[in-house]
């Protein structure tokens, strides 16, 4: 049996380590960007209790927007898991 | 996540535990089969048993569309139960609970869109049940979701992409492919390729938002099921179930929003007055504009 650290790791190794990686960082970027938008929303919403319905309207959509980057690295890490690769 | 799956997994690791294999694989092939804590990507993608059943008449997709139909004929038949008989002077419970999810559908609608999102309800609240029902039947054993297949979601976003022209252009005519142009006339050649590209993506990130929610979604909850199975306590997926219900709910209302969004930035902005006299009916539309300029 070959040492587990080698140049030659599996491909279906390297699939499941970079498809962790891409949702990691995926969702490690998503998380801050939605929580700087989340921060400027309540301040918002603090400062200008009126204008309540019409930030958090916004704010969804953008949450929103930002979240579908995290899901297409969803995407892509479970395309790298799951689809079996000819290699 | 669906009932066969759940079997075929129980199956497998009854097998796995029956032969004790050493550890003498080097592949990582081998190591996969044996190995009973690894999950095989056949179990979470395997068939439907309404697939396999009817799998001599060729229907790959049968199960998204039975799917489909059962959400279809289920919702109409609830809705042609609940509205019969109406107009009485005493509404039944039923009534006054569609009577409930209909005034605050519109109450979402005009909100968002203003007065002219009168004419948007019927699509809008449609969209909104139609994707709600769908991604809350993923947590039923034995039923999937269709949101959870690309199918699905990219047709619900085709309506979407095609309404947001059709009522463009039927509200502004041909000066609605103005717009693709941008304000300045030099700039076109550039802009209108960057405006078809963005609105091409529009269905795009629709569909894929949808279905990418609703599919990992239900892999969780069959990951943690299948934990749940293999260590004897099966309540790993118990607090999934909630969050799948939150998110179904976000996901129906993150999907109406956006179309709302997208169809309000096709229509024409001069209808919308800018009188200071009426701040609360008249500037929700002119911000969903603003928003929507920053969407693409």
């Amino acid at each position: 049996m070959k040492g587990v650290i080698s140049m030659a790791l599996d491909f279906n190794v390297w699939c499941v380590i970079f498809s962790s990686l891409c949702i990691a960082i995926g969702a490690f970027s998503a998380a801050i960007a939605q929580g700087k938008s989340i921060v400027a929303a309540l301040e918002g919403i603090a400062r200008q209790p009126q204008s309540a319905g019409e930030i958090r309207t916004t704010m969804i959509i953008g949450l929103a927007l930002i979240e579908s980057l995290a899901i297409y690295c969803l995407v892509i890490s479970l395309i790298l898991l799951f689809v079996r690769w000819k290699a | 996540m669906s009932a066969y799956a759940a079997i075929n997994f129980v199956n497998s690791l009854a097998t796995a535990a029956v032969e004790t294999a050493p550890h003498t694989a080097t592949h990582g092939e081998k190591a996969a089969e044996s190995g009973a804590s690894m999950i095989e990507p056949s179990i979470i993608f395997s068939r439907h048993w309404i697939e396999t059943t009817f799998h001599s008449v060729g229907g790959e997709h049968f199960v998204v569309v039975i799917m489909s139909v059962i959400v279809i004929i289920s919702l109409a038949v609830f809705l042609r139960i609940a509205t019969t008989g109406m107009l009485t002077r005493e509404p039944s419970p039923l009534q006054n609970l569609v009577e409930l999810i209909y005034e605050s559908l519109e109450g979402y609608v005009l909100n968002i869109m203003g007065p002219v999102g009168q004419n948007f309800i019927v699509l809008i609240g449609s969209l909104f049940i139609y994707i709600f029902c769908c991604n809350l039947m993923g947590i039923i054993p034995g039923l999937e979701s269709p949101t959870s297949n690309l199918n699905t979601t990219i047709a619900i976003a085709l309506v979407t992409f095609l309404s947001i022209h059709y009522y463009g252009l039927k509200t502004q005519g041909l000066k609605y492919f103005k717009h693709f142009a941008g304000d300045i006339w030099w700039l076109a050649p550039l802009m209108i390729p960057i405006h078809i590209i963005g609105e091409l993506a529009r269905p795009l990130s629709l569909s894929i938002r949808l279905f990418g929610n609703i599919r990992g979604e239900d892999i969780a909850i069959c990951i943690l099921f299948f934990l749940g199975a293999k260590s004897f306590f099966p309540f790993f997926h118990t607090p999934m179930l909630f969050l799948a219900c939150f998110t179904s709910l976000i996901q129906a209302l993150v999907f109406t929003m956006l179309s709302m969004a997208y169809i309000s930035g096709a229509l024409p902005h001069e209808e919308h007055g800018h009188g200071d006299h009426d701040e609360t009916g008249h500037n929700a539309p002119e911000h969903s504009h603003d928003s929507d300029a920053h969407i693409h």
